[in-house]
């Protein structure tokens, strides 16, 4: 998966400015969101494509004579509809793929899109994670490997799904390829951590 | 004749609010893409079909 987790980034490069990272904080870790976690927002864009589509091709079925009059309005209506449509699917793209965790040797950052022109960016320290875990339920998410990450941590949370995990002491993203992996990567560093301290 | 005036008046607001919407969606892929990710792929995708239908409409439109 090269583009859902990319490794060993270079942390100078001017588009991390806004993460505000400490002088010797590397990024180990950039993970986006699955794909397969945009599929249903694809599917529900791709259905209401076609249903104009159909209306018009009844439309021409059972006023054969009458629609050629209409055309004007039909192709208009249609082009402010697709335009409408793909405007709204590039947003919820944009909300979708740049939703981005940074792992770093110091903390965990969640960038978190909201809308248009809105982004919140919360951070977890290595040192207040307590406990790690994962939820994978489904057959997409276990075929796709993808899930939920969710950190228990000692300070106040942040949830994609406030329902599930928005409890203060969870710090919780939807929709994260290969949650195992990440969760072990940060038991390790928090072990790593720990340890120096002592 | 002004029924057509307005229907054109409204058409035009309406492109250039997905205009003003899409500027504002450039300006953030702009602003946060990371290095070597898809943003600017689906970006002229995405700026490829709305020309598209644009030129496409307004070529029906004309005939029409």
């Amino acid at each position: 998966m090269p583009h859902l987790i990319d490794e060993d980034v270079d942390a100078n490069d001017q588009a991390f400015l806004y993460l505000n990272l400490h002088p010797d904080e590397k990024i180990l870790f950039v993970v986006r969101h699955h794909w397969a976690g945009f599929l249903g927002t694809f599917g529900l864009f791709v259905a209401m494509g076609i249903f104009p589509i159909l209306i018009v091709y009844v439309a021409n079925l059972v006023l054969k004579d009458q629609i050629g009059q209409y055309l004007g309005i039909i192709v208009a209506g249609l082009s402010g509809y697709y335009l409408f449509l793909l405007t709204f699917l590039f947003g919820a793209w944009i909300d979708y793929y740049y939703d981005i965790i940074f792992i770093t040797g110091e903390r965990l950052l969640n960038v978190n899109q909201k809308g248009l022109l809105s982004r919140e960016v919360s951070e977890l320290s290595m040192q207040q994670v307590q406990d790690v875990s994962t939820q994978m339920d489904g057959f997409l998410r276990s075929y796709f490997n993808y899930g939920t990450l969710i950190v228990e941590t000692a300070g106040h949370g942040t949830s994609d799904v406030e329902s599930a995990h928005g409890l203060q002491g969870y710090f919780s993203v939807d929709d994260l390829p290969d949650p195992n992996r990440l969760a072990r990567v940060i038991s390790e560093l928090h072990r790593k951590i720990a340890h120096e301290d002592e | 004749m002004f029924g057509n005036q307005i229907a054109l008046i409204v058409y035009a607001a309406f492109l250039l609010l997905i205009l003003v919407i899409n500027l504002l969606y450039f300006f953030q892929v702009f602003k946060y893409r990371l290095p070597g990710d898809a943003s600017i792929t689906v970006l002229i995708i995405h700026m490829s079909l709305i020309v598209a239908i644009l030129i496409f409409s307004g070529i029906y439109l004309n005939a029409a």
